[in-house]
């Protein structure tokens, strides 16, 4: 079977939704049917993803994803749109990953390759988004889970607590320290002035 | 679903406007493949593949321990100082580590000694992993790092054999 078209849409994973035949017929492992969630929803994962987990990692976390998604269909409710039941499948495979020792032991190990670069300052670039990608990969995985399940798929303290098995306090002081971060990260380095060096000219 | 706005919402406003990553190509062909894999059994293997298992792990764990240790690569800078350095030859020897107790038959219920035994093992792995992830917060020195990961490979090798002895002892 030909790979299914990726739809690339301003749709949120958890919004993402198929018409009920399509559920039916994935349900009953029917190929093309399979094929349109992963259509559907494959864009939306992957960005998830790899917000979430080193890029190391992120093409197994995606294909470990589906695979449980696939294997769960018949017990999905239909309750909810399917997008957000496949989002929870998602987040928890990626907590699984952050929290597993082997894997943290990779990542860390992988961090330590790359100090030298991460060591750099983040450099001004054309567009923000590239100085806040940057800046993300900078955090700590737990802060980077928390900041991005609060600040763009809308989790509440209390769900990142449920999710990570912590207290809602715990979400509340990992994201502030993020968000501190992240701003230190993204601020202009101070001008000469503001370091207080001498002025051209100026006797120090 | 979020909490209230509060003064960080425009950087959650240019957090939520980064681009999508597209997935990789080949992406729905592995999918397509493990889902064409038969399902792996639920049954325990049987007795004799369960012993040439843990041989071999047990062989590769003996061979890795008389292994000369590596002398660090002199005074060589930047990633290759890091990738050669003692504690990254302690991270390698703990990720192996960690691959043979993934080979060997999931635990079942045994001696309760031994049962004790390998959670106590567990429980400090667990600690010495726990400082170890909050060292990008609260940093540690070098030879701070490298005691806890010469700790980590040392218990990992107890519970390595506390499993080991006990899977043989299961299958005889």
């Amino acid at each position: 079977m030909p790979a299914p078209r990726i739809y690339v849409k301003d749709v949120k994973l958890h919004e993402v939704d198929l018409p009920s035949e399509t559920i039916a017929r994935a349900r009953r492992g029917e190929r093309d049917a399979l094929g349109a969630f992963y259509g559907a929803c494959a864009a939306q994962a992957y960005t998830l993803i790899r917000r979430l987990v080193p890029v190391s990692a992120a093409d197994d976390l995606l294909q470990e994803a589906f695979l449980d998604a696939i294997r769960a269909l018949p017990r999905f409710a239909g309750e909810a749109p399917i997008g957000a039941w496949f989002r929870r499948i998602v987040v928890n495979r990626c907590y699984q990953h952050l929290r597993s020792p082997w894997h943290r032991s990779r990542d860390w190990f992988a961090d330590l390759v790359e100090s030298v670069d991460r060591a750099a300052p983040v450099a001004p670039a054309p567009g923000l988004a590239i100085d806040l990608e940057r800046a993300l990969q900078r955090l700590s995985p737990a802060a980077r889970l928390v900041v991005w399940l609060h600040d763009v798929e809308g989790y509440t303290h209390e769900e990142i607590g449920a999710v990570t098995d912590r207290t809602p306090s715990f979400s509340k002081s990992q994201l502030a320290r993020a968000h501190a971060r992240l701003r230190m990260l993204l601020s202009p380095p101070p001008t000469d002035i503001e370091r207080g060096a001498p002025l051209q000219g100026e006797v120090p | 679903m979020s909490d209230a706005a509060g003064p960080d919402a425009d950087l959650g406003h240019a957090l939520r406007a980064l681009p999508q990553v597209q997935p990789p190509a080949g992406a729905w062909a592995g999918i397509e493949a493990a889902l064409a894999r038969p399902a792996r059994p639920h049954r325990a293997l049987p007795a004799l593949a369960l012993i040439a298992v843990c041989l071999v792990a047990a062989a590769v764990v003996l061979s890795t321990r008389r292994l000369p240790e590596p002398v660090p690569a002199g005074i060589a800078t930047g990633t290759v100082a890091v990738a050669d350095s003692p504690r990254a030859l302690l991270i390698r020897r703990s990720a192996n580590l960690e691959r043979l107790l993934e080979a060997l038959p999931a635990e079942r219920a045994g001696r309760a000694s031994t049962g004790y035994t390998a959670a106590l093992l567990e429980d400090r792995i667990a600690l010495v992993d726990e400082r170890l992830s909050l060292a990008p917060q609260q940093p540690l020195s070098e030879a701070s790092t490298e005691a806890l990961w010469q700790e980590r490979v040392t218990l990992l090798d107890s519970l390595m054999r506390v499993r080991y002895a006990s899977s043989v002892g299961r299958s005889l």
